[in-house]
């Protein structure tokens, strides 16, 4: 896909599947905050000001355990080093923007809006705004649903909560593995993942995805030079 | 320690870690093969996010003829060439069903 469309309505439609997928995370957020003893207006100050999903998990359980502020930013550094690669990735995407509405635009990249707008070649802001502000209102909602209702709230421990994000995830990355590089780097990324998984602060997620691209690159490579020279012959 | 100190130094990290690869590579040209690296990312990432919840969702390994999450995935990506919300449906209810059977 070559160019987003220039439409705030386009965005929350496309990004509407992940906020039902966010939501449970945004009540357990809020009720978990009741426990740790945040507080009503730190709780929810947490996801107006931060918006960092699963660095507030951390954040949160840390403090809760009497963690030191630098533990707790030095978690956080790392949970969130990712969205460095999601800032870079889509960099070149968001050219018609200026400094400043990409400066605003880079505190809404969460997971969710950039597996969304990295579809495209070419964002349009609308678009964006759309998709990362249905996000944002979301995560503010459900936190703060979950610290009204707190404790009502209770999700079957065995139900793999975290699940619910993947087909949407799935769903966007499927139809964009249309090249033997694209398939091989999510094949390789996915693998290395699970030997990875146990990495501290999440960091085995971003160390899977920067070997696999590379090694996707490398196989890619190796592909071109061989054809060419059979090609030759 | 105070809650809103802590609050403010995680928003500086988080929005410093988003902002400054964002405009750093908004203002320089890239060669091909960083373009070509950085448009393999969005594929990267999100499979390693899903990897391990499809295929280890416990933390350890397990057949995957015996998980939810495998089939519901499997269903997920077989719709997916229908659409996002299709797709998406299909995963959630096969992974509630598959749950709900003892899977």
């Amino acid at each position: 896909m070559d160019t987003s469309p220039d439409s705030v309505k386009a965005g929350i439609r496309d990004i509407f599947p992940m906020l039902l997928g966010t939501a449970p995370f945004g009540l357990i957020f809020g009720s978990l905050v009741l426990e740790t003893g945040l507080g009503t207006i730190g709780g929810q100050s947490f996801s107006i000001f931060v918006f960092g999903g699963a660095s507030q998990f951390v954040a949160v359980n840390l403090y809760g355990n009497g963690a030191t502020i630098v533990i707790i930013l030095i978690a956080t550094f790392f949970i969130n080093l990712r969205h460095a690669l999601y800032g870079a990735s889509l960099a070149p995407k968001l050219e018609t923007q200026k400094s400043r509405e990409r400066l605003l635009m880079s505190f809404f990249l969460t997971d969710e809006a950039f597996a969304v707008v990295s579809r495209f070649k070419l964002v349009k802001s609308r678009y964006f705004w759309g998709a990362a502000g249905a996000m944002y209102c979301n995560w503010q909602i459900c936190t703060l649903l979950g610290i009204i209702l707190g404790s009502q709230f209770e999700f079957n421990a065995s139900l793999n909560i975290g699940f619910f994000m993947v087909p949407a995830f799935l769903a966007i990355i499927i139809p964009q593995m249309n090249k033997l590089i694209l398939i091989n780097c999510g094949m390789i990324s996915l693998f290395l993942s699970l030997f990875m998984m146990d990495f501290p602060y999440q960091s085995g997620f971003m160390i899977a995805a920067l070997l696999g691209i590379t090694i996707a690159l490398i196989f890619d490579y190796y592909i071109s030079k061989v054809t060419r020279t059979s090609g030759r012959r | 320690m105070n809650i809103f100190i802590l609050i403010f130094f995680m928003t500086v990290i988080t929005f410093a870690i988003r902002a400054v690869s964002l405009l750093v590579f908004s203002s320089i040209t890239l060669s091909t093969l960083t373009t070509r690296f950085l448009s393999l990312v969005p594929v990267a990432v999100l499979s390693s996010l899903c990897g391990p919840l499809i295929f280890k969702p416990s933390g350890y390994w397990s057949n995957p003829i015996n998980l939810a999450e495998f089939w519901a995935s499997l269903v997920t990506v077989l719709v997916a060439r229908y659409g996002a919300l299709p797709a998406i449906t299909a995963g959630i209810v096969v992974y509630i069903t598959g749950y709900k059977l003892g899977f």
